[in-house]
């Protein structure tokens, strides 16, 4: 059983940049959790500070009861992490690469857990491929494979399915969820649907600030009478379309807004569209 | 995980980049640039042509290139952002010590590799000269540390600045530091080219790898201590140099470290042991420069003028593997004055005296560490008794002086050749003598061949320990040693017999070439044209061959020497000695016997030597033995082909673009261009002579001159001396329009 405890955590850059704002929450293994934001919201430094690789210049992250800043050898080895933007060792093949990666996280008996990772990531055909040669999404691939190498207790994924077909979206979102049975997985997107059959729990963060913390049914209940359809485009104010819809009788617009206008119909939110009622009411505050 | 796993895998990784084989496989050619253009070893000796230089061009080129790889390696885990991975799992400092240790790793396997690529052809062409040991020496002393100190320093400055086109030109400038005039005879400066003056193919050449072990040691150290410093440098949690400083700072055993390395640098570089840095007297200032005399004796010290010497005697343990000795040095003194008196003993500042007596009482010494012209003086308090028997015990090894460091030469205890003399030998008292003479026993490694100056030296006692006790004895007082695995030959042909001397790596190679017969030819030639040399029984002629360090030859008390490179194919220089090997020493005979035998100097022509004499003179014999064919094939055809080839030289023919030459390579072509002046060209001249004036009348002039001297300046012969001789005027010796 893992648990982080992260108390008003701060984060300015040395360029003047406030990044993280006094957050504060708790994370118990087993959790899958969407972190969910805009770009430049604060995600990847949130994800940063808690893999280590950054220092807070506020508050603390405690690991298992113990600040982060002297169990960063704990952490890391029980730490599998895919950031945002990563390289691998391009004249390796992809089983050169993990063996690689297995070998610095210390992992006895490699073999076997390259095969499984090889296997979960669909890299089976790839492995005696140069990286150099694999595509975009193949390479996005090898990275998920190799922070699920070791079978870590904490999962940290910025971004996961960057340039991964739908097909291969599902299927990974499948594979977070079996791995978050038994241990922290952290997921940070801004894709709804990657999120919404999968987590159990969702923060959301804009402007380095927590927005939103709780179950994706509690997201959809805050945005409850805020989202409506309007048969013909009006003037955008106070509200916002997040789709339009061709239908039969012509082109629907789907809306947020914190008070519908006349003549918009009520309808049943979905996760993106309480995701964007919440960052749209936190823009209206700014 | 452990930090020797992650070296585990990062060398693992490492051996499976492009990269690092593309640099490997390069480096293993280096050394071919060794063989044609990158010549720093005077390439007189086998050993230095196809080892020395080639290892120091692999260290070179080496050097340089594993610098790239390692910048490129430091470099692209951040470029590519791979560190976004591996720092999440571990410490980038322990990445970055564990990525070190493994390019360190590939330059050993590179410099193993050329090992073993280059064995073969090495062993091909030193034959019996080859020295496995020695051979490992070159690669694993002066080229493979070359690669790893590249490695160091690159990595070093990446780690503080992190941008590879400043740490590349930092890396640039600190090989270029290297390269430069500044560092040109500082052993101990020159980091990735070691100071490699020649290799010798016959004996040791223990001094030139202490030296280059020493300049390693110092070099890893400052540069172990820089890299732990940049190491604290690398930047972590997204901080800039300070902050990561700062942050990594906080594993105090990293600062540690870093301190503890660079005052280890600091001392080593301080307490260096083999150069004394005494500065030679200038005494005046010769064309192109001050000149600098070297001084190898004193003048009388002025303290020790109420002192006779009467005799030196010595007890020598020469400990060859050890390259150090320990002696006592006993004088017989008269002591004039009457009273106590401060005596002045000099001796080389690499000696520390342990203990004197004076008539069996201890007496005070200061060492007055005054190193001046590569001695230091020991002031001794003497007894007011008129006989004093002074007894000093000292030990220690000569060091080189600084005026000769750039050669690494001078004299040198080996394990294989001992070569010792003078204030380097024993401390010396400058003081009136009455012909008081050196003699002593010197105890030796029972494989080694003892010659001394004076009386032929002798066993005396076959010790226990593997070693063998001799007899010096030399009443001239100079006691000049050498002792190495030598080969004795008895000549004859002359009045005394004549000993010749030659490491036991040519033995095959000489009876091959019949040495001793064509020696006995040459002095018998020598003896019946120009008279015996006068030399007795007691006290023989000996000619001996000396390690190449020696650059040249020349001669102490009735000891001839020739250094080795008269005896390597790769040495030999035929446009004044011949066709062979032989030859070659044929004529270095001849010389000696116009060196000891007469004087030849001109003032105003300083072509005029005994060289040129003795080089007509080698014709001669080998046209009496040989026929005119071969005489005239091998001598005279060479000569013309040196002096047309200078004359030749774009600096011969536009001397005005030699002055832009930086001093050193003009000092180098005035060198060569002298030897053949007086070598081949006035050979060429003393040739035109003798057909002008026909052979047998030369052969009566020059035996004529050797035998009376000359008459413009007796006893010197002056080249108006010869032409008189002749019956010619200069103007008739014109060799130009000869050739």
């Amino acid at each position: 059983m893992m648990n982080i405890s992260v108390q008003n955590l701060n984060m300015t850059y040395p360029t003047g940049k406030i990044a993280l704002r006094d957050i504060s929450l708790d994370i118990k293994s087993p959790n899958l959790i969407g972190l969910l934001g805009p770009n430049g919201a604060g995600k990847s430094t949130f994800m940063n500070l808690l893999t280590a690789g950054l220092l807070p210049t506020g508050g603390s992250i405690l690991l298992d009861g113990e600040p982060l800043v002297h169990k960063e050898k704990k952490l890391k080895s029980k730490l599998g992490y895919l950031p945002q933007s990563f390289g691998l060792y391009d004249e390796l093949t992809v089983w050169q690469f993990l063996d690689y990666m297995a070998a610095l996280k210390g992992i006895r008996d490699n073999k076997k857990d390259i095969e499984r990772v090889i296997q979960e990531t669909n890299l089976k055909d790839k492995r005696k491929a140069r990286i150099r040669t694999l595509s975009g999404g193949q390479r996005q691939r090898v990275g998920i494979a190799q922070a699920l190498l070791g079978n870590p207790e904490l999962l940290i994924f910025d971004e996961p399915t960057v340039g991964l077909d739908p097909e291969e979206r599902i299927s990974f979102r499948n594979l977070f969820s079996k791995n978050a049975q038994d241990k922290i997985v952290l997921l940070s997107t801004h894709i709804i649907e990657d999120v919404q059959s999968v987590c159990n729990r969702l923060i959301a963060i804009n402007h380095g600030k927590i927005l939103f913390d709780g179950t994706p049914e509690q997201l959809i209940l805050s945005a409850q009478g805020h989202v409506g359809l309007l048969e013909n485009q009006q003037e955008e104010q106070g509200f916002k379309v997040t789709a339009r819809v061709n239908t039969a009788n012509g082109v629907h617009y789907r809306i947020v807004a914190k008070q519908l206008p006349f003549g918009a119909q009520v309808v049943e939110p979905t996760l993106e569209d309480a995701y964007m009622y919440l960052i749209g009411k936190e823009g209206d505050k700014q | 995980m452990s930090f020797f796993s992650y070296i585990k895998v990062e060398t693992s990784r490492i051996f499976q980049s492009k990269s690092t084989w593309l640099v490997m496989v390069l480096t293993l050619l280096c050394p071919l640039i060794g063989y044609s253009v990158h010549q720093t070893a005077v390439t007189a000796t086998t050993a230095s042509f196809v080892l020395a230089n080639p290892v120091l061009a692999g260290g070179l080129g080496g050097g340089i290139l594993f610098a790239l790889l390692a910048l490129y390696e430091f470099d692209r885990v951040y470029k590519y952002h791979t560190d976004a991975l591996t720092e999440s799992i571990t410490s980038p400092l322990l990445l970055g010590g564990a990525k070190l240790i493994s390019l360190l790793a590939a330059a050993l396997v590179t410099t193993v590799a050329a090992s073993v690529l280059y064995l073969p052809y090495t062993v091909y062409r030193m034959g019996v000269v080859f020295n496995f040991l020695e051979y490992l020496d070159c690669f694993f002393i002066l080229m493979l540390p070359s690669l790893w100190l590249s490695i160091l320093a690159t990595t070093a400055f990446y780690q503080m600045i992190r941008r590879v086109d400043l740490s590349f030109v930092l890396f640039a400038v600190f090989t270029f530091f290297s390269l430069s005039p500044w560092a040109e005879s500082e052993y101990i400066l020159r980091w990735i080219n070691p100071l490699v003056p020649g290799l010798s193919d016959d004996f040791s050449n223990g001094i030139i790898f202490r030296t280059a072990v020493y300049n390693r040691l110092f070099w890893l150290s400052i540069l172990s201590g820089i890299w732990f410093l940049g190491l604290l440098c690398v930047r972590n949690y997204r901080k800039g140099l300070f902050g990561s400083f700062t942050h990594n700072v906080r594993k105090a055993y990293l600062l540690e470290l870093s301190i503890a390395f660079l005052c280890f640098g600091v001392y080593l570089y301080h307490a260096e042991p083999y150069i004394d840095h005494s500065p030679a007297k200038i005494y005046g200032s010769g064309v192109g420069g001050t000149q600098t005399i070297v001084a190898m004796d004193s003048p009388y010290a002025e303290e020790n003028s109420n002192l006779t010497l009467v005799s030196t005697q010595l007890e020598t343990d020469i400990e060859a593997s050890r390259s150090r000795l320990k002696s006592t040095a006993v004088y017989q003194l008269k002591n004039s004055s009457g009273k106590p008196q401060e005596c002045i003993l000099q001796i080389n500042p690499g000696y520390t005296i342990d203990h004197i007596t004076a008539n069996g009482e201890a007496v005070s010494f200061t060492d007055k560490k005054n190193d001046h012209e590569h001695m230091k003086d020991i002031a001794v308090s003497l007894p007011s008794e008129e006989e004093i028997r002074l007894e000093v015990r000292y030990e220690g090894y000569p060091k080189i002086w600084s005026e000769t460091r750039r050669h690494l030469s001078g004299h040198k205890i080996e394990k294989d050749y001992v070569e010792l003399g003078g204030i380097h030998l024993r401390p010396v008292i400058n003081a009136s003598d009455e012909g008081a003479g050196v003699t002593g026993e010197i105890t030796l490694p029972s494989e080694l061949e003892l010659i001394s100056s004076g009386k032929t030296a002798q066993v005396i006692q076959v010790n226990t320990d593997g070693t063998k006790t001799w007899r010096i004895d030399d009443p001239s007082g100079s006691a000049s040693l050498f002792a190495g695995n030598y080969v004795k030959k008895e000549l004859s042909g002359s009045v005394a017999p004549i000993y010749f001397y030659y490491s036991q790596k040519h033995e095959n190679k000489m009876e091959k070439l019949e040495i001793e017969q064509i020696l006995e030819n040459t002095i018998t030639y020598c003896t019946n044209q120009f008279g015996p040399l006068g030399y007795t029984e007691v006290e023989p002629f000996s000619i001996l061959e000396t390690a190449g360090h020696m650059f040249g030859g020349g001669s102490s008390g009735n000891l001839n020497i020739m250094d080795e490179s008269h005896f390597s194919e790769d040495g030999f220089i035929n446009f004044h000695s011949g066709a062979t090997i032989a030859d070659s020493i044929s004529t270095e005979i001849i010389q000696t016997w116009w060196l000891q035998g007469a004087m030849v100097m001109d003032a105003e022509n300083s072509d005029w030597t005994n060289g040129g004499l003795s080089v007509y003179a080698a014709y001669r014999m080998a046209k009496e033995m040989y026929g005119e064919g071969y005489a005239i094939e091998n001598h005279v055809k060479e000569w013309e082909k040196a002096w047309s080839n200078m004359n030749r030289n774009f600096y011969v023919r536009h001397p005005e673009y030699a002055n832009i030459l930086p001093e050193k390579y003009i000092a180098d072509l005035q060198v060569e261009f002298s030897t053949i002046r007086t070598h081949a060209g006035m050979a060429l001249k003393v040739y035109k002579a003798a057909q002008l004036i026909g052979e047998d009348k030369m052969d009566a002039v020059l035996t004529e001159l050797y035998q009376n001297g000359g008459t413009e300046h007796p006893p010197f012969i002056t080249w108006h001396d010869f032409l008189n001789a002749c019956g010619l005027k200069e103007e008739e010796l014109n060799i130009d329009e000869a050739i």
